[in-house]
C-alpha cells in the first residue's frame, strides 16, 4: 500500500512538472482533418448540379457558406482559390447568423449552427453539409471519420427535394446513400 | 441501401506530403476526389479513448474485415487479431487471451466489452464465449488492445481489452437478411431498421445458429452440438444537444457441458439493456451510461445466475495543451450459484459484489510532437478493498510522420467467486485469495514507411505477482486453498503491417511472440502453476485480400500457431479462403472454406475438455433492401 501511495505521489509530482512546462498555450496540430474537409467542400461544387435559376448569371460564383463555429480558417479560402466548378469560380462567405443563407449554394454547419438546418428547408438549391464532430442531425452530406479517413454519408432524398442532382462519382464514394 | 464502397486497398501514392505531422498546411488541392478519400487523418474524435490509445498496441478489426473473413461467430472473428491467441475448445467454447495465460480455466486476464457493457464473469473471471455473441453484420469495429487498458477501461483489463462497437442505428436502415449453411454450422440473421423522427433511427434483429458436434481425439462425434437464438434492438436519437442511445438483447443457447463426453445439455440465457447519454458540457463532453445484464446457466451440476447493475460517468474536456478525462462508476453484481448435492459448491451460495472506480487521465501535449499521458485509477471492490492503478504513456510523433511510444502501467485482476468461495468439504475450502497484479513495460513504433504500407511493432515486458496457486494445508495436507504464491515475467513482441501491392490487392501479416518465466514459491503450489496457462511461443498470420473484379472478392488467410507449452499440444498451420460474389449492390453470395489444410487439429491442451476439429465449408447469402 505504501508503495502505491508513493507511486501516486510521484505521479502527481510529474504531473505538476508537466503543468509548468506546458504552461504556454499552443494550437493543436490536427489541421489535416479539416484541410481534407475543406477540399471536399470545394470538390462538392463540381460534382453537384444546381437548378440554373439558383445562379444570377453564368459567371456567378458557387458560394460556400460556413455557419456556426468555423473550423477551417484560412484553409478553406486557400482551397477555394483558383478552383472552378462547371466554369464558375468559388467563393466563401461566413454569414453572421446561421439563418442568413440567401445566396449560398453549399452550407457547412459548424458547432452551434443548427438553426441553419431549419432555415435550409425553405431554400431550394442549398446543399447542406453536416459533420459528425459538431452535430448529429444529418444534412445532404454528413462527414464522418471512418478507419482514420474522412468519409461521408449522402442523403440523396434530401438533396433531390431541393432540386440538386448528385453525380454518381460522388455517390460511389459515400459510405452509405439514403435514396428512399 | 449501402452504395458499393470504393475498391479494397487505397489508390496510388496519395500525397505523402499531406501525412506529415508537422505544422504548416498540406497542399491537397491537386488530389482527386477518390484520393482525398484515402488521406489518413488523426481523428480529433470526441471519444477520449481514441486519443489515449494511439500510444498503445491496438489492432482494429473493421466490420468489412469481418465480412470478408467468413467468420460466423464472434470468437472466430477475433482470430483476425494477431495479438490474440484464440483456442477453440469444443463446438461452442473458446479460450481467448492476449500475451499468455490462455486456456479454458486460466484465461482470466482479458476485459471484453460490447458497447461499454462488460462480458466479464464474476464467477470465473473469464468470458463465456458459448453464451456471448453479437450479430456480426452490425459490428462497426472491434478494437483489440493488448496490454493493460489504461485508466479509461474498467477493472480487470490486465492483459488486454477487446472493445466491440456496434454500428449506430443510423447506419443500418432498411432490411438485411443473411442466411448461411455449411458442413459444420448454419446461421441466419434478419434485421430491419428505420428512422425515428428527424434525427433518430432504430433497428431490431433476430439471429440464430446451429452447430454440429466436434470430434473426439480418438475419432467419432463429441456429442457437443449446440444451437441458439438471439434478438435485440437499438435506437439512437438526439434531443437538442443530447445524444441518446438505448439498446438491448435477449439470448437463449442450448450447448453441451464441456467436460467429459456426457453430451449432457446445458442452457445459457440472458438479457441486457444499455442506455447511454452524451452531451457537450464545460467545453468538452459528458457521457453517462447505465446497463443491466442478466445471465443464467442451467446444467445438472448447478444453476448459476447473476444480475449486474452498472452506472458510469465520464467527462472529457480540454484546455490549452491538456485533454483531461475524469470518470467514476459503480457496479453491483448479485451472483448466485446453486450446486447439485455431492459436488463442490460456493459458500455462500449467493453473494452481492460491488465495484467502484474513479479515474483521471490527462493527455498533455508537452511539445507539438511529444505527448505525455498520465492516468490514475482507483478501485474499490468487495473482495480485496482498494487498489491504486497508475499508468504513464509517452508518445513521440517524429518528423517523418511515424510514432514512437512507451508506457508503464500497473494493472490488477480482482478475485472471482470461484477463487474465494469454492468449497468441497475435506478437499477444498474457500480462502483469502488476493488480487493478482502486473507491472507492464511496453514500447512501440507505428509508421507508414510508404503511402501503400503501414507497420506497427510493439514489445512488452510484464512483471506479474500474486498469481494463483493451489496450496496444501501445512499440517493436514487437505483441505487445499487457492493462494497467491505465483510470480514471474513474460516478454514478447507483437507486429503487424499491411501493404497494398496494387489498387486491388492488399497483403497483411501479423506476428506475436511470447516467452514466459513464471513460477511459484517452492512448496507452495501443487498445481504446477496451472494458472500460467498453456500458450504458443509464436503465432503468425498472413492475409491476402483481392478485388478480382468489381463484384468478386477473394480473401485467403494463413495462420501458423506454435505448439503449446506446457501441454505439448501440437502446433498447426491452417488456411481459410472466402470468395464473395456481389450479384447486385443488394445481394451477395459467399463461399468460404475454413481450416482447409489439416484433417484434424486440436487447439487447446486441457485434457478433459479438448476436442478435435476438421475442415469446414460454408455458403452464405446476404440480401439488403
Amino acid at each position: 500500500m505504501t508503495r502505491t501511495r508513493r507511486t501516486a505521489a510521484g505521479l502527481a509530482a510529474v504531473w505538476g512538472l508537466a503543468l509548468l512546462i506546458a504552461a504556454t498555450p499552443v494550437a493543436a496540430s490536427h489541421g489535416l482533418e479539416y484541410a481534407v474537409k475543406a477540399n471536399y467542400l470545394v470538390r462538392f461544387a463540381a460534382f453537384v448540379e444546381w437548378p440554373p435559376r439558383v445562379f444570377s448569371s453564368a459567371q456567378a460564383p458557387v458560394v460556400i457558406c460556413v455557419v456556426g463555429r468555423d473550423p477551417f480558417g484560412r484553409t478553406l479560402d486557400t482551397a477555394v482559390r483558383s478552383q472552378t466548378a462547371y466554369g464558375r469560380p468559388l467563393a466563401v462567405r461566413r454569414p453572421a447568423a446561421a439563418t442568413e443563407l440567401a445566396g449560398c449554394q453549399i452550407v457547412y454547419v459548424g458547432e452551434g449552427g443548427a438553426a441553419a438546418m431549419t432555415a435550409a428547408e425553405s431554400q431550394p438549391g442549398l446543399l447542406t453539409v453536416t459533420d459528425e464532430a459538431s452535430s448529429d442531425e444529418r444534412g445532404a452530406i454528413h462527414f464522418v471519420i471512418s478507419r482514420e479517413r474522412v468519409r461521408f454519408h449522402i442523403d440523396q432524398t434530401a438533396a433531390m427535394r431541393r432540386g440538386l442532382t448528385i453525380s454518381s462519382r460522388l455517390l460511389n464514394l459515400a459510405l452509405t446513400v439514403r435514396a428512399r | 441501401m449501402t452504395a458499393g464502397a470504393a475498391a479494397a486497398g487505397p489508390a496510388d501514392g496519395a500525397s505523402p506530403a499531406a501525412q506529415g505531422a508537422g505544422p504548416g498546411e498540406p497542399d491537397l488541392s491537386r488530389l482527386s476526389l477518390e484520393e482525398l478519400a484515402m488521406v489518413e487523418v488523426t481523428s480529433v474524435s470526441r471519444r477520449p479513448e481514441a486519443l489515449a490509445d494511439a500510444a498503445a498496441a491496438i489492432f482494429v478489426i473493421s466490420g468489412e474485415d469481418i465480412r470478408r473473413s467468413g467468420a460466423t461467430s464472434l470468437p472466430e472473428a477475433l482470430r483476425l487479431a494477431p495479438n490474440l491467441n484464440v483456442q477453440r475448445v469444443n463446438a461452442v467454447d473458446y479460450a481467448i487471451s492476449a500475451r499468455g495465460f490462455n486456456g479454458y480455466e486460466p484465461s482470466n486476464k482479458l476485459l471484453v466489452l460490447v458497447d461499454g457493457r462488460s462480458l466479464y464473469s464474476t464467477l470465473s473471471s473469464g468470458v463465456f464465449w458459448d453464451a456471448r455473441d453479437v450479430m456480426l453484420e452490425d459490428v462497426e469495429r472491434i478494437e483489440v488492445i493488448s496490454g493493460p487498458g489504461g485508466a479509461l477501461y474498467g477493472s480487470n483489463a490486465m492483459n488486454g481489452v477487446i472493445n466491440i462497437i456496434t454500428r449506430s442505428a443510423r447506419d443500418t436502415p432498411g432490411t438485411l437478411v443473411s442466411v448461411g449453411a455449411g458442413n459444420e454450422d448454419a446461421t441466419f440473421a434478419v434485421r430491419h431498421g428505420g428512422r425515428l423522427g428527424e434525427a433518430g433511427a432504430w433497428r431490431a434483429y433476430v439471429s440464430g445458429f446451429t452447430r454440429d458436434d466436434s470430434y473426439r481425439l480418438t475419432g467419432g462425434d463429441a456429442t457437443d452440438a449446440a444451437a441458439g437464438l438471439r434478438g435485440g434492438a437499438r435506437a439512437d436519437w438526439t434531443v437538442g444537444e443530447n445524444r441518446l442511445t438505448l439498446q438491448g438483447d435477449v439470448f437463449d443457447h442450448e450447448v453441451a457441458v464441456n467436460e467429459g463426453f456426457t453430451g449432457e445439455e446445458t442452457r445459457v440465457s440472458g438479457r441486457n439493456v444499455v442506455g447511454r447519454w452524451t452531451r457537450p458540457l464545460a467545453g468538452g463532453e459528458l457521457q453517462v451510461q447505465g446497463y443491466y445484464d442478466r445471465f443464467e446457466r442451467t446444467e445438472s451440476g448447478g444453476v448459476e445466475d447473476s444480475d449486474t447493475w452498472d452506472v458510469s460517468v465520464q467527462q472529457a474536456f480540454g484546455r490549452d495543451r491538456h485533454r483531461l478525462v475524469l470518470g467514476a462508476g459503480y457496479r453491483t453484481v448479485q451472483s448466485r450459484f446453486v450446486a447439485a448435492p455431492g459436488g463442490a459448491f460456493l459458500d455462500p451460495a449467493e453473494r452481492t459484489l460491488s465495484l467502484t472506480h474513479v479515474f483521471a487521465q490527462d493527455q498533455i501535449a508537452l511539445t507539438e510532437a511529444l505527448t505525455l499521458t498520465l492516468g490514475m485509477k482507483f478501485e474499490d471492490n468487495s473482495f480485496t478493498g482498494q487498489e491504486f492503478l497508475p499508468n504513464v504513456r509517452l508518445g513521440w510523433e517524429r518528423p517523418g510522420g511515424d510514432l514512437v511510444w512507451g508506457a508503464v502501467s500497473r494493472a490488477s485482476r480482482t478475485p472471482n467467486r470461484i477463487e474465494r468461495d469454492l468449497t468441497l468439504p475435506g478437499f477444498l475450502v474457500g480462502g483469502d485469495f488476493q488480487s493478482e497484479s502486473l507491472t507492464a513495460w511496453e514500447i512501440g513504433w507505428r509508421a507508414r514507411p510508404r503511402a501503400r504500407m503501414s507497420v506497427s511493432v510493439s514489445a512488452f515486458y510484464n512483471v506479474y505477482d500474486a498469481l494463483r496457486t493451489v496450496s496444501i494445508d501445512p499440517v493436514t495436507v487437505f483441505p487445499l486453498t487457492l493462494t497467491n504464491f505465483g510470480a514471474g515475467e513474460t516478454w514478447g513482441v507483437e507486429a503487424w503491417g499491411s501493404y497494398d501491392v496494387t489498387d486491388r490487392w492488399r497483403v497483411s501479416a501479423g506476428l506475436s511472440t511470447l516467452n514466459k518465466d513464471l513460477g511459484a514459491e517452492p512448496g507452495m503450489d501443487i498445481s504446477a502453476l496451472a494458472a500460467a496457462g498453456d500458450d504458443p511461443e509464436y503465432q503468425v498470420l498472413l492475409t491476402s485480400q483481392t478485388q478480382i473484379t468489381d463484384r468478386l472478392d477473394l480473401d485467403v488467410r494463413l495462420r501458423a500457431v506454435d505448439a503449446l507449452t506446457p501441454s505439448g499440444t501440437d502446433g498447426y498451420v491452417e488456411a481459410d479462403v472466402r470468395l464473395g460474389w456481389r450479384f447486385t449492390d443488394a445481394l451477395e453470395l459467399a463461399l468460404s472454406g475454413q481450416n482447409l489444410i489439416g484433417d484434424r487439429r486440436v487447439e487447446t491442451g486441457d485434457p478433459a475438455r479438448q476436442r478435435a476439429f476438421g475442415r469446414s465449408v460454408f455458403v452464405s447469402l446476404r440480401a439488403g433492401f
